[in-house]
C-alpha cells in the first residue's frame, strides 16, 4: 500500500505542475504605452502615460472615475457636500493599507490633499484645487474639506491622478518606486523591459484576476508594430493612428474596440515667440491647415473636427469648428496684413506619439502651401516633457490633452503656451465659482467663443479612442474619460 | 548504558548510513534537475532572445532598402519627409537592435564593423534626402518656368545620375550590414549547438555519478542486510536451537559479546544453570528419600521392607542358588535401655551394626529387623561356612566396649543360622533361623547356634 502510494507521488507532482503551468499564463498581462514616463509619481507630472501606468493601478484617489466618466467612491465611501456647497465630509474607508504595510487613515488623507495644495509641491494640476481652503481631520477615518467658494467639480477633480492619496513616509521616493493603495504593487523598472506590477496580497478590495502586469514603452513605431505583429503585446490603448492598423483590425487573434477619449488634438502655439503674439498670424496658420484632409492619418474612422479647447460629447459644448475654415488665400491675406508676407519661417516640433508624427507631415505642407518654411524637429517624449512643456521652447508642436474639462489651463498664465489673457481668467474664475447648471454652461460656451475667436491654438480634432487589445481580454475601457488602463477590470477568458 | 546496547546503536548507525546515502543520491538528482532546468532556461531564453533579435535585425536592414526606394519615389516634400520620417525610424530600431545584441551574452566579438556600417548606411540616407529635396525643388521651378527650361533639365540630368548612384551605395551598405548580421547568426547558432552538447555531456556525467551513488547505495544495502543476517539473525538462531535440545546444556551456550542479544544468551544461561541446579538438588533429594525409604535412619543398614522387598526380587536366585540365612539378636537389650537410656541403647545398637556390616561379606544383605533385632542374608555361602564368621563377629562384640556417661558398657549377641532348605521358600528359612536364634537364647545366649537340617523340613514342606 505504501509503495503504491509512492509511485503515485511523482505522477501527481508532474500532473500539479503542468498545472500549474497553465494557469500562471493566464495571469500576466503586457501593457504597452507608446510614450516613456518621466517618471512614475502622478502627482508631479501632467504626462499620462504616468497616469495610464500607475493611477488605478498602484495609487487611488478619495473618488474614482468608472469608464462611462461618472464619479464613484474610492478610498472615501461617502460624503455629503454643505448646504451651501463650502463644506464636504467624507467617510474613509477602513482597514485600507499601503503596499509597504502602513495604515490609510484621516492623517493620511490630509496630508496628501495638503501637499497637493502647497506651492513647492511641483504639481501640475494643483490650480483645479484651489477653491480648497482647509483641510480638516474629524476623526480617524472622516475628513472634511472647506472650501474658499463652491466648486461642484470637486468629487470629479479628486478622482484625478494628480489627486491621489500618497503616505508621508513613503511619498519621497514614489517617482522609482511608487507606493500606494491600489491593487497592484510595484515590482520593478528596467528600461527596456518596463515597469513590473503584481497583485498586491493585502489590498482592501477584491483580488484582481491578472497576478502581473508589465507595461513596456515602445517609442519607434517600427518596433511597436513589429510588437503587435508578433503577438507580443496583450493591450495597446491607442491604435487609431497605427499603420497597420487595417491590417490588425483583420487579425483572428486581435480585437479592436471603438470609442471616445477626452483628448483634444492640437497644434498648439507658443505665443511668448514673434510672431505668434499676433492674432492675425494665429488666424491665418487656423485658415492654412486643412483639417479634413489632416483626419486621413485615421485610415478607419472619422474622428469630430473641433473649434475650441472642449469636448463635443459635453453638454456644454459649443460647435464652432467652422470658425476658420480652409482657406490658403485668407491665410496669405493675414499674413501678409501683419508684416509676414516674405514668408516666415519656424520650427514644428514633433513629439514620438503616432498621430503627431503623421499630421506633422500634412501640417508642414499645408503651412509650406501658404509660404511659411517648416523645419520638423523630433524629439522623444522626455525631452518633449522637458523642452516644450518644460522650458517651453518651441514655436509650434502637435499635442493632445487627454484630461477631461481642462479648459482651466488657458486660465493659467504659466502653462507652456503662454496664452495670458486677463478677460478669459476672470471668465474662469465665474465659471468656477457657479453652482447652477445652466447657468454654468452657458459661461462655458462663452469660454469656447473667446479661445476660438483669439485662435490661441489650432484646434484640430478629437482624438480618436481605438484599444487593441488581444481576443480572450476581457473588461478593455472603450472610452477614456481619464487617461487610464485600469488592470483590476481586466480578465482572461 | 553504553554496554549492551552496541547492536541498537550498530543497526542505527547503518540503517543511519544507508538512508544518508539513499537521500544524497536523491539530493544530488533534485540538484541536477534544478541545475539543467536553470541552464536549459537560461539557454533558451538568451540563445533564442539573440536569435530573434538578429534575424529582426537583419530584416530590418534589408527593409532599409526598400524605405530608400520610398524616398526615390517621392515627388513632394510630404511623401519626402514621409519617407524619412521612417529611414530614422527604422534607423533608430536597427540601433536599438545592435546595443540588445551586443549585450547579449549570447554573442561575442566585436561590432565595431556593424555599426560603422550602420552610421556609414545613415550618411548614404541623409546625402540621398538631399538629392531627393533639391530634385523636388527643381522639379517645381522647371514647373513654374517651363517644361523645356534648359537650365533646370541639364540640372535634373545629373542629379538623378547622382540619385542613381547614391541608390547603387545604398543597396550596397544595406548588403554589406545584412551579411555582418549573419556571421553574428551564425555564431549564435553554434554557440547554442555546442552549449546543448555541453550539458548533454554533463548531464551523462551525471548519470553516471548517479549510478555511482545508486551503486553504493546498493552496497551499504547489502552490508546491513549481511551485519544484520550474522549478528541477530543467525546468533538468534543458534541460540534458539541450543536451548531446544532435550537436554540444554547452559556451557554451551554463547555468551561472547556486548550486546542485547548477548544480554539475552546470558539471561538464558542463568535460567538454565538454575534450572539444572534444581533438578540436581530435587535428584539429591530423591535420591535421599529413596535412601531415608529403605534403610534405617540410626544404622544407615537396609530396613526390613527393603529385605523383604530384595528378597521377593531375588526369587529366581533363591529357588536356584545355596544361601543362608541369619538372624542376630542383642542380649539383654531392654536392660541396657532401662539403665543407661535410649541414647545408650542407640550407641550400642550402631555399634552391632557397624560390626557386622564388617564381619560379614559384602555380598551379604544385612538389615535391621526389628528393635534389637538384625538379619543378614549371605548368597552362596552354607551355614557351617557362615558360622566362622559370625563367631569372629560374636567375639569381637565381646572385646568391645561402649563408652556412655563415663560408664563402660559389654555387649553380646546371640545369631541363629538356618541354611537353605531344599525346595523351600525363603520363610522357612528365616523361620529356622529364628528358630535357632531362640535356641541360642535358651541355651544361654552369647552363641551361635546352627539349625540343622532335618528330614521334617522336607516333609514339612510337602505338607505345607
Amino acid at each position: 500500500m505504501g509503495k503504491r502510494i509512492a509511485a503515485m507521488t511523482p505522477l501527481l507532482l508532474a500532473g500539479l505542475m503542468s498545472f500549474a503551468d497553465v494557469t500562471v499564463a493566464q495571469q500576466s498581462l503586457r501593457v504597452d504605452l507608446q510614450l516613456e514616463p518621466p517618471h512614475l509619481d502622478p502627482t508631479r507630472t501632467a504626462s499620462a502615460t504616468t497616469a495610464e501606468t500607475v493611477h488605478r493601478n498602484v495609487f487611488q484617489g478619495l473618488t474614482r472615475i468608472d469608464r462611462h466618466g461618472d464619479v464613484q467612491p474610492g478610498l472615501a465611501q461617502r460624503w455629503q457636500v454643505s448646504e451651501d456647497g463650502l463644506r464636504y465630509r467624507f467617510w474613509l474607508r477602513q482597514g485600507v493599507r499601503f503596499h509597504d504595510g502602513r495604515r490609510f487613515d484621516a492623517e493620511v488623507a490630509a496630508y496628501s490633499l495638503r501637499r497637493l495644495l502647497s506651492e513647492d509641491s511641483g504639481n501640475p494640476q494643483r490650480l483645479l484645487y484651489q477653491a480648497i481652503r482647509e483641510v480638516e481631520v474629524a476623526g480617524s477615518h472622516e475628513l472634511v474639506l472647506h472650501l474658499s467658494q463652491p466648486n461642484s467639480l470637486l468629487p470629479f477633480r479628486l478622482g484625478l491622478s494628480a489627486a491621489v492619496m500618497v503616505h508621508p513616509d513613503s511619498v519621497h521616493t514614489n517617482v522609482t518606486r511608487p507606493v500606494g493603495t491600489g491593487p497592484y504593487v510595484f515590482q520593478g523598472w528596467e528600461r527596456g523591459s518596463g515597469v513590473r506590477l503584481a497583485a498586491f496580497a493585502d489590498y482592501w478590495g477584491q483580488a484582481p484576476a491578472i497576478k502581473h502586469a508589465t507595461f513596456t514603452y515602445t517609442g519607434n513605431r517600427l518596433e511597436l508594430e513589429g510588437g503587435l505583429a508578433e503577438g507580443l503585446i496583450d493591450l495597446y490603448p491607442d491604435a487609431s493612428s497605427l499603420t497597420s492598423h487595417m491590417a490588425l483590425s483583420h487579425r483572428a487573434d486581435y480585437r479592436i474596440k471603438d470609442g471616445f477619449s477626452e483628448g483634444e488634438v492640437l497644434l498648439a502655439i507658443n505665443h511668448a515667440r514673434q510672431p505668434f503674439g499676433d492674432r492675425r498670424v494665429r488666424r491665418a496658420l487656423s485658415h492654412a491647415v486643412d483639417r479634413e484632409a489632416l483626419l486621413d492619418i485615421y485610415p478607419a474612422i472619422s474622428p469630430p473636427l473641433i473649434g475650441s479647447h472642449f469636448s463635443p460629447r459635453h453638454p456644454a459644448y459649443v460647435d464652432l469648428a467652422d470658425r476658420y475654415p480652409h482657406d490658403p488665400g485668407r491665410a496669405r491675406e493675414l499674413l501678409a496684413e501683419a508684416g509676414q508676407a516674405d514668408g516666415a519661417s519656424l520650427t514644428l516640433t514633433v513629439p514620438p506619439t503616432q498621430y503627431a508624427e503623421s499630421a506633422s507631415l500634412y501640417i508642414a505642407s499645408d503651412l509650406e502651401a501658404v509660404g511659411i518654411e517648416v523645419a520638423l524637429e523630433r524629439l522623444d517624449w522626455p525631452q518633449w516633457l522637458d523642452q516644450v512643456f518644460g522650458e517651453h521652447d518651441y514655436d509650434l508642436t502637435i499635442v493632445a490633452h487627454v484630461e477631461p474639462m481642462d479648459i482651466d489651463i488657458y486660465a493659467r498664465d504659466d502653462y507652456y503656451f503662454n496664452y495670458r489673457d486677463a478677460d478669459f481668467r476672470a471668465l474662469w474664475e465665474r465659471i468656477e465659482a457657479e453652482q447652477e447648471e445652466t447657468a454654468r454652461h452657458a459661461l462655458l460656451g462663452e469660454a469656447q467663443r473667446h479661445l476660438a475667436d483669439d485662435a490661441v491654438n489650432v484646434f484640430l480634432f478629437l482624438k480618436p479612442q481605438q484599444a487593441i487589445h488581444k481576443v480572450g481580454l476581457k473588461g478593455v475601457w472603450s472610452d477614456t474619460p481619464i487617461p487610464a488602463v485600469v488592470l483590476q477590470e481586466l480578465a482572461w477568458e | 548504558m553504553r554496554k549492551g546496547f552496541g547492536l541498537t546503536v550498530r543497526l542505527a548507525v547503518l540503517t543511519g548510513l544507508l538512508t544518508l546515502v539513499i537521500l544524497s543520491t536523491i539530493g544530488l538528482a533534485l540538484m541536477s534537475f534544478g541545475e539543467y532546468r536553470q541552464a536549459l532556461s537560461r539557454l533558451s531564453d538568451e540563445s533564442t532572445r539573440a536569435l530573434m533579435t538578429a534575424s529582426r535585425l537583419k530584416q530590418q536592414s534589408e527593409s532599409m532598402v526598400g524605405s530608400g526606394a520610398l524616398l526615390l519615389l517621392a515627388d513632394d516634400h510630404f511623401g519626402r519627409r514621409q519617407a524619412m520620417f521612417e529611414i530614422s525610424d527604422r534607423e533608430e530600431w536597427i540601433r536599438e537592435l545592435l546595443a540588445e545584441l551586443e549585450a547579449s551574452p549570447a554573442t561575442q566579438g566585436s561590432f565595431a564593423e556593424l555599426e560603422a556600417t550602420l552610421a556609414d548606411l545613415v550618411d548614404s540616407f541623409d546625402a540621398l534626402d538631399a538629392l531627393v529635396q533639391r530634385r523636388i525643388d527643381t522639379q517645381a521651378l522647371r514647373l513654374s518656368r517651363g517644361p523645356h527650361d534648359e537650365d533646370s533639365v541639364v540640372r535634373l540630368y545629373h542629379l538623378e545620375e547622382r540619385i542613381a548612384e547614391q541608390m547603387r551605395t545604398n543597396r550596397a551598405l544595406s548588403m554589406k550590414l545584412g551579411v555582418a548580421v549573419g556571421y553574428h547568426v551564425n555564431h549564435i547558432r553554434s554557440q547554442l549547438e555546442s552549449s546543448v552538447n555541453r550539458l548533454n555531456e554533463e548531464i551523462g556525467q551525471r548519470e553516471r555519478l548517479l549510478a555511482g551513488f545508486a551503486g553504493v547505495a546498493m552496497l551499504v544495502l547489502l552490508v546491513t542486510v549481511f551485519y544484520v543476517s550474522r549478528s541477530v539473525v543467525y546468533r538468534v538462531l543458534r541460540l534458539h536451537r541450543a536451548i531446544s535440545r532435550e537436554r540444554p546444556a547452559p556451557e554451551e551456550l554463547d555468551v561472547s559479546g556486548n550486546d542485547e542479544i548477548a544480554r539475552m544468551a546470558s539471561s538464558i544461561q542463568r535460567y538454565m544453570h538454575n534450572i539444572s541446579d534444581n533438578e540436581r538438588r530435587i535428584l539429591a533429594m530423591n535420591r535421599e528419600l529413596d535412601f531415608m525409604a529403605s534403610h534405617d535412619a540410626l544404622t544407615h543398614l537396609y530396613n526390613r521392607h527393603h529385605f523383604e522387598r530384595a528378597i521377593n526380587e531375588r526369587q529366581q536366585t533363591l529357588d536356584s542358588e545355596l544361601y543362608s540365612v541369619v538372624m542376630v539378636d542383642i542380649d539383654h537389650f531392654k536392660r541396657i535401655n532401662d539403665n543407661h537410656g535410649h541414647d545408650a541403647g542407640d550407641q550400642v545398637i550402631r555399634m552391632v551394626a557397624h560390626q557386622l556390616s564388617r564381619g560379614l561379606p559384602d555380598s551379604a544383605l544385612l538389615a535391621r529387623y526389628g528393635g534389637e533385632e538384625f538379619v543378614a542374608l549371605v548368597p552362596g555361602c552354607s551355614a557351617a561356612a557362615v558360622a566362622p564368621m559370625l563367631d569372629a563377629i560374636r567375639h569381637t562384640l565381646m572385646d568391645a566396649a561402649v563408652q556412655v556417661d563415663g560408664v563402660t558398657l559389654w555387649v553380646t549377641v546371640s545369631f541363629g543360622v538356618a541354611q537353605k532348605i531344599p525346595d523351600a521358600a525363603f520363610s522357612r528359612c528365616l523361620k529356622a533361623a529364628d528358630e535357632a536364634l531362640y535356641e541360642a537364647k535358651r541355651c544361654g545366649r552369647n552363641r551361635v547356634v546352627i539349625r540343622p537340617l532335618r528330614q521334617s523340613d522336607s516333609e514339612e514342606d510337602s505338607d505345607g
